[in-house]
Order: structure tokens, then C-alpha cells, then sequence
């Protein structure tokens, strides 16, 4: 399945935190023309007014949605529907609320970070303090690396973008120590700028001409490519901040262990909109959590 | 039906000689279209695919043509048709190879024959699997000339195909498609004329159908020719006409092997064998066929663009790169091509004046970026990806390509003793840059002459006083000229007083030239040996570029500008410069302090640096950094580790990479015995030969070079 191609499929188990992805997916799936799946996972089944009553909805207030429950271990429930769904994208609440920002390895909570480490289709985080605020698409931000892996995270975002009619915002860090990617096609900023008159147009027109590629019919008049400098993980998210930015899309290989996935835990320890997380390899058989052991 | 089963030519089979590409990457096509671009000096096309993909951005680009469409602010080449297309359908299912389910697909730059070949095999959603074989050049025999051969195989089917080989814009007149180009601004009109054979049957038009039969070949060829209104008086079209009939007449496979015959000659005369790394040959070769391909003989008004004829990049527009980093090879390759490029440096002369005259300076100030005419044509912004706009200073700061011009006259003399080429163009060249270093050179109290508020090939600083570069290069340029003016009337008395009359020289120029250049600051320092870069430098902030690594982008990205201009990190060799073109003006140990001081510091934010860092380490037997330095070189585009080959091949990187080798591990040195050549090796550890075809002094040598033996044989060779 392509990704954020299918229902979009929201989980809460009522809880106020977890309250907060509905109005996300919701305009999910009004921009992708999709059906917002609602799945209440709890300890024992209600009835649709008492779900109503628990998820504190109006049914006249939601538009082209359907309704569910599981009982059981949210994580697997949720997982169990994504896939009898066959899911566009899983939209749930990152975590627990905290007083201030996550620490470090608290990133995720522990359902959250089983079901990201074993869905079959992108998810998008949204950090409980977002609260019930309507939310809508119009500048979406890319981190991008150089390589073909990130890159993968620019056609689905392009579509996005597209659907949504909003600004696409292509970030790429420079880093100190951090070798030139040995992935063919990486197009990285380049290695020797001999005239930046020339080099910087030059590159940056050779950039859009492989995402024109990638993404066929997207306006290329709304998207903003920018190098910054630094950690890339705090430099996106300053992009975030000073941008105004509805939705963070980041390319990432499915672990968040240790070293790994390292940029990915920075923007979600404090991203001030929702993360949708594309991931570039597929689920490992039996994958589990994704925090450290 | 006359039919053939196979193409004009095989591929050459050594892998020594070929760069190959298989199966099909969209996001590489730009790379890649450089890569395996084809030259010939008056034109060179990217190496695109004929039937086009996604991401395909062919181009051919006639030398010495620029446009300036409304709006730009600088000139550039503009694309004069994409010759190469080829359009092809069954029964309405294109045949391209990002569609259908790719078989096979090969690419190969065979640099020995100057040929892009390709081989494909694909199968389309019915199972119909054809196989094409094709080959394209532009040759080298007649410069006007572009050739195209498709070999196409029906291998399990039978169908129709529809192709359209026509020319952009074109109209056909009967067995010949025209089409012509008004570039906006430039005045030249560019015609292009087809014709095209299949099976050996000239083809009315440029659309037709053709019966395909089970497993039996069909072979197209083509032939496309160019002239533009500034070849000659005839209109270009006449000419066109002409030639086209006369190509045709003598046959395609003619015409393929005096472009074999071409090539054969120039590899002759400037092959260089490796043995023992075979990437290191592939590399060499990769770069002297680029460097061919640049170059024109026969047109004098033109020079070598900083990506030559290969992409958009740079926009055609020359910079010192062809007067230092490539003249070099040609000088000792390909005289005649040498000559032709100092030509354009004649010809923009009266720019170059202008340009010292508006600068309040005597003398010649040649533009840092130059394009048809010789005005500057440097941008004086640009958007920085971080969203600042960047002040472009180096359009009117970076002035020792003026010396850089002088000393590519004064080499190509030295390598050809072409006295004819420095009386009646390289004396004038030589005085009037060294009228313009007398005028900018300034007294001051201290007695001695500075130039201040320069960049130097390091352009990380900006309008900086006294660089060591510009001025000893200065001081060289004026000596030079005094030089020359003094042996003029014993030397060449015949013509003395036609070069002194149109210098309109002063009686006392000579000796004031002498007197700049003996009063001239250079930053040298006898106690340590170095030259301080640029006044203040030694007091820079010192920044340890080892902990900065590893890295993957210029340090000024990733520190910022400002930072590294209050730093003593550099851009690019600059002193080292000096000691790779100056050589034997400084004494062993200072070349050594020098090198050993800057080299660290240096961080390679252009092309051009890599490989004359090689070049010095080798010289001063740093055999282990030199060869680290020339394989950072070698990658420039073949591992498109840039990011941005995508626009073109970085052809004075390649120039670079031929001097690493010649000058650095071949070690080819000016004797004192005048006009002998000596050669100190100190080649790689892997190589254990290295033979060198070179000119020197109007006679062919071929020198080679065997480490385990010790043997260094100099012969001079039939040619």
C-alpha cells in the first residue's frame, strides 16, 4: 500500500491526553479525502452513546468517520486494526503529558512506542499539550540529509503538500561529523562550492528538478528549500518554531534505540506540532519496543 | 533493402578506457548526462537519453555562442537542439526506458574512440522484448559533424514501430531536416541540419513507420550537422546544406572511423598508462578526454568554460581555471589548442584594458569571469540556501588572473618555443599586465610596493591587503616582462620595434617594472620561511579542521562566514598555489615550511584545491598525503561526491588531476640545461608504471617511469 493511502486510523482510549489526535486525524483525512477511523481501545465494550459520551464527540461534529472498539492491549488492538483497515496513517497521542519537554528516552510512551516500531503504515505523533485546538495543514517541514532514505520521506510529504494546498519546507543540516552519504543518488549540499554565484543555483535547481520528479504535479512555486546548520534534530525544530509549521514529516528506519534514530527523538521530545513518521524499511518480524533496553 | 546487423564500431573492451554505467537510477540521469557528455570544441551535448526520461536535461552547446534572454544578467549558452532525440513507438506503446520492465540497460563513455554506447534489452507490458544498440559521437575529424547509430533487434515479435527522429523546431526539406536558432542577445544564428538512413536508405522525412520482423535487426543512423553565422561569410544554412550532402555522400561509417582516426592521434599524443590502479587510470583518462573534448584548435575567440560543454552550470563563463589549471595540458598535449585558448585572452584584450582604465590602473585587468567579449560578467549576488542574499565581491576583487594570464603565455612559450605566438600575441599580453601591476602596485612609506584590498585564490577572505599570491605573482609578471622587453632588440630584432612602437613603451617602463617588482611585499618572512598569506593572517583565530571532521559539507556552511573569515582556515591553496606554478623560485625549504603550514588549514571548499595539493606533496615526497589528495581529486566527478556534477563536468579539477600526475608524481621538471625536461618520480606505492605522452619543444616524447627499477627513459617518439 502507498503511504497515506487508506482510512486514517485514530486511537484514544479516552483519556483527555489522548484525545488530542482526533481533530489531527480528522483533517487528515479531510485533505486526503479519506474516512477517519476512530478506535476506542478500552476494558470492557460500551455502547455508541457511551463511547460518544466517553470520547466527549458529537456525532454531528465529526465528518466522515467510523467508529470503533477493542478491548485488550491498546497496542496490539491498534495494531490488529491498522491492518485489518489497511491503514493510510495511525494518529495517536506520543505520550503521557509532561511538564515541560520528555526526556530523553521518554519520547514516546510505551504503546505509542510499540506501535510505532511495528505499523505497517506511517503514524503521526501528536504531543498531549496540544490540547483540542482545530488544526490544519498549510506548512508542512522536511528534514532532509541528502540521502535516498530521507529523500523518501519528500514524495509522500510533496502529495501532502499538495492535497493540502500548503507551503512544503525542505531543511537540509549540515553537520559537523557526518560523512558524505555512500548511498548512490545522495545528493548532499555540496562537498566543494568553487563559485557560490554559480553552485548555489545550480544546486539548488538540481534539487528541484529530482523532487519535481518524485512529485509529479506539485506546485513548485510553494516550496522553500533551506540549509541550515548544526544539530539537525534542534535545528528543525527551530525551523519549526519560527516557521509556524502544522506537521514535521520525517523519514526514519523504524528504531529509536540507543544511536539510532537519534534526530527523530529530538523533534519528538519537543515538536510543537504533529510528526508524521514515514518509515524507509519495513518491520522487523516481532519488532518491539522501540526505547532502550 | 541494404541491412545491417551491426553498428559502424565495436566498444573498446579494455576496461582501462571505458567509464560503464548499468541498469537505470532516475535521481543520477543529471550526473550521469555530464559524465558521458561528448565534446568536440566547437560543440559538445550531454550525454541524455535519446528518448528522453522524467529527469533527461539534454543540451548541446556551440562554443562561443551565448544568449542573453530578457531578464538575465548574465550571458549563458543557450541549448541549440536536442540532435540526439529519438523518438520510437509500437503501436502506440512508447519505447523508453523508465517505462515498460528494463532488461538490461548499459551505458558506456568509451574514452578511447570518444563514443557513448549503449545497450538495452526491455520487454513491454505485452512481452514484446527488443534489444537496442546505439552509439553517438560528435566528431573530431569535422568539427561541424554529430553523429548517431541505433541498432534495434525484435527479438521474439513482429509490429510496426512509429519514430520521429526530427529536429526541435525543425522543417523538413526533402531528405533533409533545418532548423536554426537566433540565440536573444547574441546575434549568431546557429543551424542545425539532419539526415537520416535506415537500413542505408535516406528517409524523406523525419517521421515514419518501418515493418519490424521477428528477430531481424534494423539500423538507423543519423547525421546532423552545425554551423553558425560565426564560422564565415556564407550564410550558415548554405553551409549546412553543403556539408550535409557531402557527409552523406562519403557514408556513415566513413565518417565514424576519421573520428577513430582523430582520437587515435590525440591519445598519442597525450595518453598517460598507469599500472597498478586501475581507478587511477580510468581517472586520468576520464579527465584528458574531457579535457579534449573542450577544445578547439582551429577558433582563437574562444575559450574553455568553467565546466566546459558539458552543462548549465557556470553558464559557459571562463575563469583562471583555463589559463592555469588546463592550459597546462594542452601546452604539453596539444600546442595548437594552447594556442587557440591564450587566443581568446588576445582577443579580450581591449576588455581587459577597459577593465584596468575603470579601475584607475594602466594596463590590462582581465575580468575574474568573462564570457564572449571579455566584460566581467561575474553576478554580484546570489540567494544563499539559508536564505541570505551573499554580496559576490570577487567580479572586483580577485585580480591576479591577470598575472594567471601572463604566466599561461609565458608556460605555453616555454613548452613550445612558439617564438611566432610571443611576438605577435604573448609580448603584448605580458606588457600590458605588467603595466597594470606597476599602476596598482602602490609605494608606501615604508618603501616598498603593496596591493591592497584584494581576494586571492582563497576567497573565504575578502579584501584583504598584500596577498602573498597576488603579489609575488605580480612580481613574477613584471619581471617576466622586463624580461622579454630587454631581449627583444638582440633577440628578435626584426620585430622589436613593431612590439615596442604598438606598446607605445616608455623608455624607463622596463626599469620601473623591475624597480615594483624588487620593492614589491610578498609577506615573506626569513626567519620562518613562510609567506603570511595576507597581512594580519598570522593573527587569525586558529581552528583545528581535523575536529571538524568527518564532514560532508564546505566549512563555511557549516561555521558560517563570518567565523571562518576571522579564522585562519583557507578555501583553497593559495600559498600552495604559488609554490605549485612558481616551483623552482623558491628554495627547497621554504616550499616545505610552506606547504607543511597551510596544507592543514586548507579546506578544500573548491574543486580546484585537491589536486594541487597532490601535486606539491608528491614534489616534496609526501608520497602518502599526495596520493590521499589525488584520489579526493579522482572522486571530484566520478563519485559525484560534489552533489552537483549534475551541471557539469568540472573540467579544471580534471586539468588539475592531469598536473598532479605529470608534475607531482612524474616529477617533469625544466632543467637548468636549457630546454631539457627532467623527471624525479615519486609515484603512489601501487603504481608500478607510469608512461607519459607529452610535447616538448615541437617534438613528441614519450617518458617512462618504473619505481622498482629505478629507470626513468626519455625518448622522443614518431608520431
Amino acid at each position: 500500500m502507498n503511504a497515506l493511502d487508506g482510512p486514517i486510523l485514530v486511537t484514544c482510549d479516552g483519556s483527555s491526553p489522548t484525545l488530542v489526535a482526533i481533530p489531527v486525524a480528522n483533517e487528515l483525512a479531510r485533505v486526503l479525502g479519506a474516512t477517519t477511523h476512530i478506535l476506542y481501545v478500552g476494558e470492557h465494550e460500551l455502547t455508541e452513546p457511551e463511547l460518544l459520551a466517553e470520547l466527549g464527540l458529537d456525532r454531528d461534529q465529526l465528518e466522515r468517520f467510523a467508529l470503533d472498539q477493542a478491548i485488550g492491549e491498546p497496542a496490539q488492538a491498534i495494531l490488529e486494526a491498522a491492518d485489518r483497515l489497511e491503514a493510510g496513517a495511525i494518529v495517536m497521542c506520543a505520550r503521557c503529558p509532561h511538564a515541560g519537554p520528555a526526556a530523553e528516552g521518554q519520547e514516546l510512551g510505551a504503546v505509542a512506542a510499540h506501535v510505532a516500531s511495528s505499523a505497517p503504515c506511517p503514524i503521526v505523533l501528536v504531543n498531549p499539550e496540544r490540547g483540542l485546538a482545530p488544526w490544519r495543514i498549510e506548512e508542512l517541514l522536511v528534514p532532509y540529509d541528502g540521502t535516498p532514505s530521507t529523500a523518501a520521506a519528500l514524495h509522500p510529504a510533496a502529495l501532502l503538500a499538495k492535497a493540502a494546498d500548503a507551503h512544503l519546507f525542505v531543511v537540509y543540516v549540515a553537520q559537523v561529523h557526518a560523512a558524505a552519504s555512500e548511498e548512490r543518488g545522495a545528493m548532499a549540499v555540496p562537498r566543494y562550492v568553487d563559485q557560490p554565484q554559480h553552485e548555489w543555483p545550480a544546486w539548488a535547481g538540481e534539487f528541484l528538478d529530482r523532487l519535481t520528479c518524485l512529485c509529479d504535479d506539485y506546485d513548485i512555486e510553494k516550496l522553500r528549500l533551506s540549509v541550515a546548520r548544526g544539530h539537525p534534530g534542534r535545528e528543525v525544530l527551530r525551523f519549526a518554531r519560527e516557521g509556524g509549521i502544522d506537521l514535521i514529516v520525517v523519514a526514519w528506519k523504524g528504531r529509536m534505540v540507543q544511536d539510532h534514530g537519534e534526530v527523530a527523538r529530538t523533534i519528538l521530545r519537543e515538536a510543537p506540532c504533529p510528526v508524521l513518521l514515514l518509515r524507509t524499511e519495513p518491520p522487523a518480524e516481532g519488532a518491539g519496543s522501540c526505547h532502550p533496553a | 533493402m541494404a541491412t545491417s546487423s551491426r553498428l559502424s564500431t565495436e566498444p573498446t573492451s579494455d576496461p582501462a578506457w571505458v567509464i560503464v554505467e548499468k541498469g537505470f537510477e532516475l535521481t543520477r540521469e543529471h550526473e550521469l548526462e555530464s559524465i558521458f557528455a561528448l565534446g568536440n570544441g566547437y560543440a559538445g551535448t550531454r550525454g541524455s537519453l535519446a528518448e528522453g526520461s522524467r529527469l533527461s536535461a539534454p543540451a548541446t552547446y556551440v562554443a562561443g555562442v551565448y544568449a542573453r534572454p530578457p531578464g538575465a544578467t548574465t550571458p549563458m549558452p543557450p541549448h541549440v537542439g536536442d540532435w540526439a532525440r529519438l523518438s520510437a513507438d509500437m503501436e502506440g506503446q512508447p519505447i523508453k526506458v523508465d517505462l515498460d520492465r528494463l532488461l538490461t540497460h548499459r551505458r558506456t563513455l568509451d574514452l578511447r574512440q570518444a563514443i557513448l554506447w549503449r545497450e538495452w534489452r526491455q520487454s513491454d507490458p505485452f512481452g514484446r522484448i527488443t534489444s537496442v544498440h546505439g552509439l553517438r559521437l560528435l566528431s573530431l575529424a569535422d568539427r561541424h559533424l554529430f553523429l548517431q547509430s541505433v541498432l534495434l533487434v525484435p527479438e521474439n515479435y513482429e509490429s510496426t514501430i512509429a519514430v520521429d527522429v526530427s529536429l526541435e523546431g525543425g522543417r523538413g526539406e526533402g531528405p533533409f531536416a533545418f532548423a536554426e536558432i537566433d540565440p536573444p542577445g547574441d546575434g549568431a544564428r546557429v543551424v542545425l541540419g539532419a539526415a537520416t538512413l535506415l537500413d542505408g536508405e535516406l528517409q524523406p522525412e523525419s517521421k515514419w513507420k518501418a515493418e519490424l520482423d521477428l528477430g531481424a535487426p534494423r539500423r538507423l543512423d543519423r547525421f546532423v550537422v552545425v554551423h553558425t553565422s560565426r564560422d564565415g561569410p556564407e550564410p550558415p544554412r548554405e553551409r549546412v546544406k553543403a556539408h550535409l550532402e557531402e557527409v552523406v555522400a562519403a557514408g556513415f561509417d566513413a565518417a565514424v572511423e576519421a573520428h577513430r582516426r582523430a582520437w587515435d592521434e590525440r591519445w598519442r599524443a597525450c595518453d598517460i598508462a598507469i599500472e597498478g590502479d586501475p581507478a587511477a587510470q580510468r581517472a586520468v583518462r576520464f579527465a584528458a578526454y574531457h579535457l579534449v573534448s573542450a577544445v578547439n584548435p582551429e577558433d582563437e575567440r574562444v575559450s574553455i568554460g568553467a565546466r566546459a560543454l558539458t552543462g548549465d552550470a557556470y553558464r559557459g563563463h571562463v575563469f583562471w581555471d583555463t589559463d592555469v589549471f588546463m592550459l597546462p595540458f594542452f601546452a604539453l598535449t596539444y600546442p595548437a589548442a594552447a594556442r587557440a585558448v591564450l587566443g581568446y585572452r588576445r582577443h579580450t584584450l581591449p576588455a581587459a584594458r577597459a577593465r584596468a582604465a575603470h579601475a584607475g590602473c594602466r594596463g590590462a585587468l582581465y575580468a575574474w569571469e568573462s564570457a564572449a567579449t571579455g566584460d566581467d560578467v561575474t553576478p554580484a549576488m546570489v540567494l544563499a540556501p539559508d536564505g541570505k542574499v551573499l554580496r559576490i565581491r570577487v567580479g572586483e576583487l580577485e585580480q591576479h588572473i591577470s598575472a594567471d594570464v601572463a604566466w599561461a603565455v609565458w608556460t605555453y612559450w616555454q613548452a613550445t618555443a612558439d617564438d611566432r605566438f610571443l611576438l605577435e600575441t604573448g609580448a603584448e599580453i605580458l606588457i600590458e599586465t605588467a603595466r597594470f601591476w606597476a599602476s596598482r602596485a602602490i609605494r608606501e612609506g615604508d618603501g616598498r610596493f603593496h596591493i591592497r584590498d584584494v581576494i586571492g585564490p582563497d576567497e573565504y577572505h575578502e579584501a584583504v591587503d598584500d596577498n602573498a599570491y597576488t603579489n609575488v605573482m605580480a612580481q613574477w609578471n613584471l619581471e617576466r616582462a622586463a624580461e622579454l622587453v630587454r631581449s627583444l632588440p638582440g633577440r628578435w630584432p626584426a620585430d622589436a620595434q613593431r612590439i615596442l612602437s604598438a606598446a607605445r613603451l616608455a623608455p624607463d617602463e622596463p626599469a620601473h617594472w623591475e624597480q615594483v617588482a624588487g620593492s614589491m611585499h610578498t609577506g615573506f618572512d626569513a626567519s620562518s620561511g613562510l609567506f603570511e598569506q595576507f597581512q594580519g593572517y598570522f593573527d587569525l583565530e586558529e581552528i583545528d579542521l581535523a575536529e571538524l571532521e568527518p564532514r560532508s559539507a564546505p566549512v563555511d556552511v557549516l561555521l558560517g562566514r563570518a567565523r571562518v573569515q576571522g579564522s585562519k582556515l583557507i578555501k583553497q591553496a593559495d600559498v600552495v598555489m604559488l609554490l605549485h606554478l612558481l616551483w623552482d623560485r623558491f628554495p627547497p625549504e621554504v616550499r616545505e615550511a610552506n606547504f607543511l603550514y597551510y596544507e592543514p588549514r586548507c579546506a578544500h571548499g573548491s574543486s580546484l584545491s585537491p589536486a594541487i595539493h597532490a601535486s606539491v606533496a608528491a614534489r616534496l615526497g609526501r608520497r602518502e598525503l599526495a596520493e590521499r589528495y589525488f584520489r579526493q581529486a579522482m572522486d571530484i566527478d566520478l563519485a559525484n561526491t560534489l552533489g552537483n556534477a549534475a551541471g557539469g563536468v568540472h573540467v579544471g579539477a580534471l586539468g588539475g588531476l592531469w598536473q598532479a600526475v605529470v608534475r607531482g608524481f612524474a616529477g617533469m621538471d625544466v632543467s637548468p640545461t636549457p630546454g631539457s625536461l627532467v623527471f624525479r618520480p615519486r609515484l603512489p606505492a601501487r603504481w608500478s608504471s607510469l608512461r607519459l605522452s607529452l610535447f616538448w619543444r615541437g617534438r613528441p616524447i614519450e617518458a617512462a617511469l618504473v619505481p622498482s627499477s629505478g629507470e626513468v627513459r626519455i625518448e622522443e617518439v614518431n608520431r
